[in-house]
């Protein structure tokens, strides 16, 4: 059999979801590329492609592209080095080039992430690393509440979004684009801001709470894979900060995500963010990966 | 002249339908409010032969998007269907502009009579329109839970997915009678081995999809259920006597067809000991005119299974004679999966015969009466499916959230524990536990309720039997574990569940699909069968597993080797 680089069809679909499951917490956003409520297979499959490599009939690494130049590498058995190439990289390097016009990010698990840079023929325009945190421990009720006691004031009321909240929601949505995703804020495009949003609310479990009728803070999933949902777009208004709001609505998120549905959380948070890291901390997450996303200049 | 104005005139202040089934544009003899009785005369008096002959054809097309050699066939001929097979649906909103351009062609067309368009969505096992259409638990689950509430609201909640995407007709439900355990193509396509439980269920899953507007299709008639194992691929030959068909095999059909069924899909099987001779069903007249059309009285379409399909082409005739021997045995519509030539030989010869035999151009206009008719009852009312289906809104309805919620419940209410010997089951402390199945459902579900298994996938084909690569590679790894919780789906994968207990026998079986390869592993102690598929029923047969809840349901077909 070999080894060599193939690229996905759908035959190929259960091994390699397989694959990423077996990979999860870091893997939790290519898992759910792969397969997400009753979808199974890319959502679509003229803008998305995943390569996979096999040695000896076994799926050992698998990259997923889509056609905004984002790519997200996954490789088993790494031991951490940075500077070891993936697989058969010479394999991959045309493949990338096949289909991929022009890279903008890749990211995924810090020395996944730094593999691949060799293969990309373009200049890197801005690296940001992360601690990736995963909680999945069963009991944690009361370690959350030793460190959140008692409500903070005014009290906030909070909600499960429903796909009909876009609207309400934009501005909190937009706030965090802003400040958390955008490299360039002036870049920011309210038409696909509020599809991203919409698209979310329909797909994703998000909570948000109200001061009054007005949002002021929300967290969702952005990701849900076998065992783990991925956290994300974790925002709070800049006026309401530091008196624990987001973690009332991470906390219920991630109540819900147990309960319901048998899931245990994971994020990734800024390095530099020191606050955010240490609530994450408090409400029972623990790092697991040194994790990165790099941003390349145009071609 | 005068006549002709007239007429005219009265056709044009009669036009009042609703917004929401009318078409905006094309002829408007199809949407007047003359009774359909009526109106199938005057649409008839409008149509060339050409026309006419094209009604009775249902095509499929390559693609996602319409082909032009499809768009051709519905323009300039006026075909009657088509049929949406999976590769058609990878995208649903492009799926529902492709829809939305056929139905435009066939309402601007000369005959303006807008197109049945067709699929698989029987729930369960055959789910030909994918993407993010619900995934059911399927019949044989609902024969589990016995319920016709649950039947009825399956099929509305299929027929509503395919009412957003414009998919006017189902070919659901399969009202196959699964007297045979070895007939693996139908399998939990079933409903049940009883043939009145079959029928009740089978009345039931039409109503519900009547009342989404979609047309039902029993199938596979006169009844596939008692197919032998070797037929995989080839023509099935039924040994039965017309009694044993009549009594148990064509019950589901004497019970729906008296309830208004409005279509049925022929299967190619063969029944040598009632026609003496092996020619498929859908090829002689003996089951379309004496047994459907005089004994039970039906008057409906009766559509040809894919007469592209082995057990068509098994006669040895050429397409072209094949098609031509459909329609003189008394299908209404012929289908073929892939679209022919518009000008090529098939057509041709359609034509040359319907020119030259004035009995095979009666009886075709007899098919296309039929064939008018369920469109004029079907595609005009209120509740319609709306010709031209809206793809920015397709993601928005589908999948239905209210179906999904009640798929989950069903699949909850038919799972069945058929052997208990470790329920409820939680692991010991340090007990090393293994998941191995070929569905990604089943190893996602399984880790979630049981966080320290480690998970085995191995693939679902070949379907029948497993490599001896496979068979060491998880007897090697079921090894060096206490338990294995396996999923049971195939005969590949009871072969390797038996090479698994060579090594180890501490085995809990989840059955997926037909739980009959149950029948064969009596040393398995606890066994629940799950009859789905999908995450739904996975939940479900956990559930029981954990001790969550009390299973409900009970096996339809008998589980004792007889």
């Amino acid at each position: 059999m070999g080894k060599a680089w193939s690229v996905m069809k759908t035959k190929h679909l259960d091994p390699i979801i397989s694959f990423s499951a077996k990979e999860e917490p870091v893997s939790t956003a290519v898992s759910w590329r792969l397969e997400s409520g009753t979808r199974k297979g890319l959502r679509d499959p003229s803008a998305e492609r995943v390569l996979f490599h096999e040695s000896d009939g076994a799926i050992d690494g698998i990259v997923y592209l889509n056609r905004s130049g984002l790519i997200l590498p996954l490789f088993k058995d790494r031991q951490g080095s940075q500077k070891q190439l993936p697989p058969d990289s010479d394999m991959l390097r045309p493949l990338f080039r096949r289909y991929l016009h022009s890279v903008h990010s890749i990211m995924g698990r810090q020395c996944d992430v730094t593999s691949l840079n060799p293969l990309i023929g373009q200049n890197i325009r801005k690296a940001i690393d992360y601690h990736f945190l995963a909680d999945d421990r069963m009991e944690k009720t009361e370690i959350i509440d030793r460190v959140l006691p008692g409500p903070p004031q005014p009290e906030i009321e909070i909600h499960r979004a429903k796909p009909t909240d876009t609207d309400k929601l934009f501005e909190l949505h937009k706030g965090y684009e802003m400040e958390e995703v955008l490299l360039d804020p002036d870049s920011f495009n309210p038409t696909a801001s509020m599809m991203q949003l919409k698209r979310q609310l329909q797909e994703q479990i998000v909570f948000y709470g109200t001061i009054g009728k007005t949002p002021i803070t929300k967290a969702g999933t952005n990701a849900i894979g076998w065992r783990y949902a991925q956290i994300g777009g974790v925002y709070t208004v800049p006026e309401y900060r530091r008196r624990g709001y987001a973690a009332q609505v991470v906390r219920s998120l991630m109540a819900l995500l147990e309960k319901e549905r048998r899931l245990h959380s994971c994020l990734f948070v800024k390095k530099r963010n020191r606050g955010a890291t240490e609530l994450y901390r408090a409400l029972g997450f623990e790092e697991r990966e040194q994790f990165r996303i790099t941003y390349y200049h145009p071609h | 002249m005068i006549l002709k104005t007239a007429a005219a005139v009265w056709i044009l202040t009669s036009v009042t339908l609703s917004a929401q089934s009318r078409p905006e544009t094309g002829s408007s003899l199809f949407w007047t409010e003359t009774p359909a009785e009526q109106l199938v005369e005057q649409l008839i008096s409008t149509m060339n032969d050409d026309q006419i002959l094209s009604q009775v054809l249902m095509l499929g097309y390559r693609g996602m998007k319409p082909s032009p050699d499809i768009l051709t066939w519905i323009e300039q001929r006026g075909i009657g269907g088509i049929k949406i097979f999976g590769w058609n649906t990878g995208n649903l909103p492009e799926l529902a502009a492709g829809i939305k351009t056929m139905q435009k062609g066939a309402v601007e067309s000369k005959s303006g009579i807008p197109l049945f368009v067709a699929t698989d969505q029987e729930g369960g096992w055959v789910r030909h329109v994918k993407d993010t259409t619900s995934r059911t638990p399927g019949n044989m689950a609902l024969g589990a839970s016995g319920l016709p509430y649950d039947a009825y609201m399956t099929g509305y909640y299929i027929g509503q997915e395919l009412r957003i995407l414009g998919i006017n007709m189902n070919f659901a439900p399969t009202v196959d009678v699964y007297s045979n355990p070895e007939a693996h193509v139908i399998g939990p396509r079933a409903f049940s081995s009883d043939p009145v439980a079959t029928g009740t269920l089978g009345m039931a899953y039409m109503h519900g999809m009547e009342k989404a507007g979609v047309i039902s299709t029993a199938k596979h008639f006169p009844g596939h259920g008692g197919a032998e194992v070797d037929s995989h691929g080839a023509l099935p030959k039924i040994n039965v006597d017309m009694e044993t068909l009549w009594e148990r095999d064509l019950v589901p059909y004497r019970m729906t067809v008296k309830e208004g069924l409005s279509a049925i899909m022929a299967g190619h099987l063969a029944f040598p000991n009632i026609t003496g001779n092996d020619m498929p069903a859908t090829l002689i007249p003996y089951f379309a005119k004496n047994v459907l059309r005089e004994r039970l009285g039906f008057d409906g379409i009766l559509i040809t299974d894919d007469l592209l399909m082995q057990g068509a082409l098994q006669t040895g005739l050429p397409i072209e004679e094949i098609c031509v021997q459909a329609l003189k045995s008394g299908n209404d519509m012929i289908l073929l999966s892939s679209t022919p030539d518009p000008n090529g030989s098939l057509w041709r010869r359609l034509r040359e015969e319907y020119r030259r035999n004035s009995d095979f151009r009666e009886q075709i206009l007899e098919s296309v009466r039929r064939i008018l008719r369920v469109k004029l009852e079907n595609l005009r009312n209120d509740n319609a499916v709306p010709i031209f289906p809206d793809p920015g809104r397709v993601y928005e309805r589908i999948p239905d959230s209210e179906g999904t919620n009640f798929f989950f419940q069903q699949a909850h209410r038919s799972v069945s524990l058929i052997r208990n010997d470790r329920v409820p089951y939680q692991p010991a402390k340090n007990e090393r536990v293994l998941l191995a199945g070929p569905f990604t459902a089943f190893l996602r579900t399984g880790s979630r309720v049981y966080p320290s298994a480690d998970t085995y996938y191995f693939p679902y084909t070949p379907f029948y039997s497993a490599s001896t690569e496979e068979k060491n590679r998880i007897a090697e790894a079921a090894g060096s574990y206490d338990t294995v919780i396996f999923c049971l789906a195939n005969p590949s994968s009871l072969e390797l569940l038996e090479t698994i207990a060579k090594k180890n026998r501490n085995v809990i079986v989840i059955s997926a699909l037909t739980p009959v390869y149950l029948r064969e592993i009596s040393w398995v102690g606890t066994a629940i069968a799950a009859y789905g598929y999908d995450t739904p029923s996975f939940e479900a047969a956990f559930s029981v597993l954990e001790g969550e809840i009390e299973a409900y349901g009970s096996t339809p077909i008998p589980m004792q080797t007889p």
